[in-house]
C-alpha cells in the first residue's frame, strides 16, 4: 500500500473524530452546567452532594470503631455487602454546630465506596455551577466546588476522596 | 511420583493447555470474533505463563521459544500494531514445538527451526484500520477469551469470577450463623413455653394441643437446620478446595533460590523437599513466598558454612537445606532447617543487650530468649551486610508476613543434631477461619484461634506487676504479662470486673493474657479486608460479619506482640505531656543515682537524689513527692526498710515505690512485696524503659 495515501487517510479520519469528540464535549458542557444535588444539613451547615457521584443515602447502619483513627473516621460499616469506612462529615469539615448524624450518604470514589455522615436530607434540587460563588471563607473549602446563593456548600466529591489524609497510615 | 516428575507432569499440562487456548483464539480472530488488540494481549498473556512455566520445570530451549515470541509480542503491543497472519502462523508454530519439547525430553529438532524464523520474521505487522473498531465485534465474545476449557480435565476461570464466588459464598455463611443463633432462641423459647405450661395444669390442658404442634415443628425446624449445617460444611469445604494448590508446585523456585544464593556465596547446599499431598490456598502460597526465600537465604548465608569450615568439623561438605510440610489441624507448618552452625546465642544477647531488648522478665533459658529476640527488627548478627541477608531486614519481615496471614513462626536449635529449624505455621487457608469472638466495651472482636492458646479467668487481687506490666501467675506457675484488649484497640477502658476474663495468646514464642469483658465462644469466621482508606491500620488484620448487623474487627494478635517494643518510647512521649512530677531517687552507688537521675530527666521528671535511706525518708518528710525509687542495699537504712517507714508513715503511705536492686534473687522480690514497694526493677538488666516503663504506670 501507498504509505503516503495510507498516512493521508489515516489523517483525516482521525480529525474528523476530533470534530466529532470536541462537539460532543461543548454539547455536554453546556448541560452540565446545571446538576442535580441532595442538600443535607450537617450541623448548622447545610452541604449540596452532586447526584452524579452518590450511590445511595441510608440510615445510620451499626458502625464498628477502628483503633489509630482520627475521630471524623466513625468506623467501618457494611451496606449492601460492601465494607466501607464511614467519616464524620462534621468533624472532617469542621462544621459549626454540634453534628448529629442520622444517614449516610454513600459515595463512590476510584478506590471504593465510602460513607459521609450527615444529619438529614431536607431535599434535591438543580443547581447552576455558574451561579456557585467561590467557598473561601467557608467550612470545607478544600472539597468545596463552590457556594450557592442560600449559602449551601457544594462539595467537590472527587476532590475528596483524592485528599491524602484519606487513607489512614 | 517424585517431586521433579510431578512439576515436570505440571508443566506439560499447562503448555498443552496454552497451545489449545492459543489455537482457540486464532480461530476467533480469523472468524473475526475477536478484537486484533485483544488477541495481542491474550496471547501475549499465554506465552508470558508458558515462558514462566517452562522456566520452572527446567526446560530452556522452548522458553527460548515463548520468550522469543513474548517480545515480538510486546512489541507489536508497543506499536500498537497487530501480527499477520505469517506472525499468527509462526506462533502456532512456536507453541506447537514447546508441546513437542516438554513431552520429549526438553529438546526437538522443531525448536531451533521456529527460532531461526522467529528471529527473521520483522515487523510486518499491520496497524489497524482506523474504520475497524472493536464496536463492530459482538460484545458476547468479549470477557470469553480468558477462559478456555480442554481436554484435560481443567478449566481456566477469571480470578476476578473466583473471587465474586467467594464474596457470595462469604455472604451465605454469615448468613448461615445468624440463622443459627435464631434457632438457638427458638429452642430456648421452646422451652420456656413448655415450663410454663407445666407450672399450671388448667393452661395445660387448654395448649396441649398447640404446644405439641410447637414442639414438633421447633424439632423439624432443627433437622433441616442441621441438615443446612451438614450443606454449609460441605460447601464451605469445597470452597477451600477451589483455591488450594499443591505446594510440589513452587519447588523449583526454592531449589533455584539455594543455588543462586550458595553459587554467590561460594557455599555448596543442597535443598531437599517433603510436600507429601499438602495443600495451601493460593493467596496463602503466594504470601508465603517471600518469607519462605528469606528464611532459604538466610539458610544458606547464616546457617551453613563453607566448605573449609564444615571441612574442619567433619561434616560433609555439602550443607542440607530442608523444607517440609506437614498438617497441623487447621494449619499447615512449614519446617525450614539447615545442618548449619546453628545460631550464637552470646552473639544474639550482645546484639539484643544493645539493641535494648533484654529485659529482666526475658531472661529465661537461652533457647527460649534467642526465640523471642530473634524477630526484632535490626536484629542481626551477620558481621557484615551481604547481598542476601544481614541488612536487619529478614527474620521481622518474616514474622510480620506470616503474622498478616494469621500465622505465627518459631525457631528451635534441631535436637541430637547441627544447626536449626525455623517453623512456620499457618491456616491453610485464608477463606473461612476459626476463631475466639470475645466483647470488649460495646464492641465484638474475633481472635484468631491460630494465637489462642486457653481462656481463663483471675481475680483482681491475685494481679501483681512487674517492669511496668500488670501481670498474673500462669497455671503452669510463670508470670503472664496482661494487655487489655480495650487499650490495645485504643478505646476507654473501663474499671476492672472482680474477677478478669483473660484469653491467653501465644506468637509461637511468648505468650500474654489478653483481657477482654465476655468470651462468647468458637466461632467460623469469613475474613474481609478492611475498607480501601483503612488497610494501613496496625493490629487489624480486617473484619468479619457475626450475625449481628456490626462487623467485628479480626485482631493481628502477632502485632501486639510485636508492638511490645515500642511501647517504651509511647510511654515517654506521653510523659512529657503532663505536668513535671517530683521522682525522688535514693541509691548509695554514684553512678546508678546519676544514670537513674538522667533517664528521669530526659523522661521530663523532676528528679531529687538521696544516697541512702535516712536521707531519703527526710527528704520525703520535708517535701512532697510523687514517687520514690530506692536502692535495696544502702548504709543506715537499706531500702527495705525505707519502704516499711513510708508505708507506716501517716501522710507518705501512699506514695508509689520502686524498687531498684543489683540483686537478682526472687527472695528479694518477695521481701520487697511485703515491705509494701509496687515495682521491683533489676539493676544487672537495667535498662531505661523498664524504668520509665514501671515509673509512668504508678504515676
Amino acid at each position: 500500500m501507498d504509505m503516503k495515501a495510507a498516512n493521508a487517510r489515516k489523517q483525516r479520519v482521525l480529525e474528523e473524530r476530533a470534530e466529532l469528540l470536541a462537539r460532543a464535549l461543548r454539547e455536554s458542557e453546556d448541560s452540565g452546567d446545571r446538576i442535580e444535588v441532595a442538600l443535607c444539613t450537617v450541623g448548622s451547615e447545610v452541604f449540596a452532594l452532586p447526584l452524579e457521584h452518590l450511590r445511595e443515602i441510608v440510615p445510620l447502619p451499626a458502625l464498628t470503631p477502628v483503633p489509630s483513627c482520627p475521630d471524623w473516621v466513625l468506623g467501618i460499616t457494611h451496606v449492601r455487602g460492601n465494607l466501607m469506612s464511614v467519616l464524620h462529615l462534621g468533624r472532617f469539615c469542621g462544621t459549626k454546630g454540634e453534628s448529629d448524624p442520622q444517614q449516610i450518604a454513600v459515595v463512590e470514589g476510584a478506590s471504593g465506596p465510602i460513607g459521609l455522615s450527615v444529619d438529614a436530607v431536607t431535599s434535591c434540587r438543580h443547581i447552576k455551577l455558574s451561579e456557585l460563588t467561590s467557598a473561601d471563607e467557608r467550612v470545607g473549602r478544600r472539597v468545596a466546588l463552590g457556594v450557592t446563593r442560600d449559602l449551601s456548600v457544594v462539595l467537590d466529591i472527587p476532590a475528596l476522596l483524592n485528599l491524602p489524609e484519606l487513607v489512614i497510615e | 511420583m517424585n517431586q521433579d516428575a510431578e512439576m515436570t507432569e505440571v508443566v506439560r499440562r499447562e503448555v498443552g493447555e496454552a497451545l489449545d487456548e492459543l489455537l482457540g483464539l486464532t480461530d476467533k480472530l480469523t472468524q473475526g470474533n475477536l478484537p486484533p488488540e485483544q488477541f495481542v494481549r491474550d496471547a501475549f498473556r499465554i506465552f508470558h505463563n508458558t515462558k514462566g512455566a517452562l522456566h520452572l520445570g527446567g526446560f530452556p530451549a522452548p522458553e527460548k521459544i515463548a520468550h522469543a515470541v513474548e517480545d515480538k509480542l510486546s512489541e507489536l503491543r508497543a506499536a500498537g500494531q497487530v501480527p499477520g497472519p505469517d506472525l499468527i502462523d509462526l506462533m502456532e508454530q512456536a507453541m506447537s514445538a514447546c508441546v513437542y519439547a516438554v513431552e520429549g525430553d526438553g529438546t526437538h529438532p522443531e525448536l531451533s527451526l521456529v527460532l531461526n524464523k522467529l528471529l527473521a520474521h520483522d515487523h510486518e505487522g499491520k496497524s489497524p484500520e482506523p474504520g475497524l473498531l472493536s464496536a463492530e465485534v459482538p460484545r458476547e465474545s468479549e470477557g470469553a477469551s480468558p477462559e478456555a476449557s480442554n481436554a484435560h480435565g481443567t478449566i481456566r476461570i477469571e480470578s476476578e469470577r473466583l473471587d465474586r464466588l467467594m464474596d457470595l459464598g462469604s455472604e451465605y455463611l454469615a448468613q448461615y450463623s445468624r440463622l443459627r443463633r435464631q434457632r438457638g432462641q427458638l429452642r430456648e423459647f421452646s422451652d420456656r413455653f413448655s415450663a410454663l405450661l407445666k407450672r399450671d395444669p388448667k393452661l395445660k390442658l387448654l395448649l396441649q394441643g398447640a404446644a405439641q404442634d410447637f414442639e414438633s415443628f421447633v424439632r423439624t425446624e432443627e433437622q433441616e437446620l442441621r441438615r443446612v449445617a451438614q450443606l454449609t460444611a460441605d460447601f464451605d469445604r469445597a470452597m477451600r478446595e477451589v483455591r488450594m494448590q499443591p505446594l510440589g508446585g513452587v519447588v523449583s523456585q526454592l531449589r533455584r533460590i539455594v543455588a543462586e544464593s550458595a553459587r554467590d556465596l561460594n557455599k555448596k547446599a543442597h535443598l531437599s523437599t517433603d510436600f507429601g499431598e499438602v495443600e495451601l490456598d493460593r493467596e496463602v502460597l503466594d504470601a508465603l513466598r517471600e518469607p519462605l526465600i528469606h528464611l532459604l537465604r538466610n539458610a544458606v548465608d547464616h546457617g551453613l558454612e563453607t566448605e573449609e569450615e564444615r571441612a574442619l568439623k567433619k561434616k560433609v561438605p555439602r550443607g542440607e537445606v530442608q523444607v517440609r510440610a506437614r498438617v497441623a489441624g487447621a494449619n499447615v507448618e512449614l519446617l525450614v532447617s539447615d545442618d548449619g552452625r546453628g545460631i550464637d546465642v552470646q552473639k544474639v544477647k550482645k546484639r539484643a543487650k544493645a539493641l535494648g531488648l533484654l529485659t529482666a522478665v526475658q531472661q529465661e533459658n537461652d533457647v527460649d530468649f534467642v526465640d523471642r529476640v530473634l524477630f526484632f527488627p535490626g536484629l542481626s548478627t551477620a558481621d557484615k551486610v551481604s547481598n542476601y541477608s544481614g541488612r536487619g531486614v529478614g527474620l521481622d519481615v518474616v514474622r510480620s508476613r506470616v503474622s498478616e496471614l494469621g500465622g505465627t513462626v518459631s525457631v528451635k536449635a534441631n535436637e541430637g543434631a547441627e544447626g536449626v529449624t525455623f517453623t512456620l505455621s499457618v491456616p491453610a487457608s485464608v477463606v473461612s477461619l476459626r476463631g475466639l469472638s470475645v466483647t470488649s466495651g460495646k464492641n465484638t472482636y474475633v481472635l484468631p484461634n491460630s494465637h489462642v492458646e486457653r481462656t481463663l479467668r483471675v481475680r483482681a487481687e491475685e494481679l501483681g506487676s512487674a517492669e511496668g506490666s500488670t501481670i498474673m501467675k500462669s497455671p503452669e506457675g510463670a508470670p503472664l504479662r496482661l494487655r487489655w484488649l480495650s487499650t490495645e484497640m485504643r478505646r476507654p477502658r473501663q474499671d476492672d470486673p472482680a474477677v478478669l476474663q483473660v484469653v491467653v495468646v501465644s506468637d509461637g514464642n511468648q505468650r500474654l493474657g489478653l483481657v477482654v469483658d465476655e468470651v462468647q465462644g468458637d466461632t467460623t469466621y469469613v475474613i474481609k479486608r478492611l475498607p480501601w482508606n483503612l488497610r494501613k491500620i496496625p493490629g487489624v488484620i480486617g473484619a468479619t460479619h457475626q450475625g449481628d448487623s456490626a462487623l467485628a474487627l479480626v485482631i493481628d494478635l502477632g502485632h501486639i506482640f510485636r508492638e511490645q517494643g515500642s511501647l517504651g518510647e509511647h510511654r515517654i512521649k506521653k510523659a512529657e505531656k503532663q505536668a513535671k512530677r517530683r521522682v525522688l531517687v535514693a541509691d548509695d552507688s554514684l553512678t546508678s543515682r546519676i544514670l537513674e537521675r538522667n533517664i528521669l530527666l530526659e523522661a521530663g521528671y523532676d528528679v531529687t537524689v538521696q544516697e541512702d535511706g535516712q536521707r531519703a525518708l527526710a527528704a520525703l518528710e520535708a517535701s512532697d513527692f510523687d514517687l520514690l525509687v530506692s536502692d535495696v542495699q544502702m548504709p543506715h537504712m537499706d531500702g527495705l526498710e525505707l519502704t516499711r517507714r513510708v508505708r507506716a508513715h501517716p501522710r507518705l503511705a501512699r506514695l508509689p515505690i520502686i524498687l531498684v536492686t543489683s540483686l537478682d534473687r526472687p527472695e528479694d522480690l518477695e521481701n520487697g512485696a511485703q515491705a509494701g514497694a509496687d515495682e521491683y526493677i533489676i539493676k544487672g538488666q537495667f535498662d531505661q524503659e523498664a524504668l520509665l516503663r514501671a515509673v509512668s504506670r504508678l504515676l
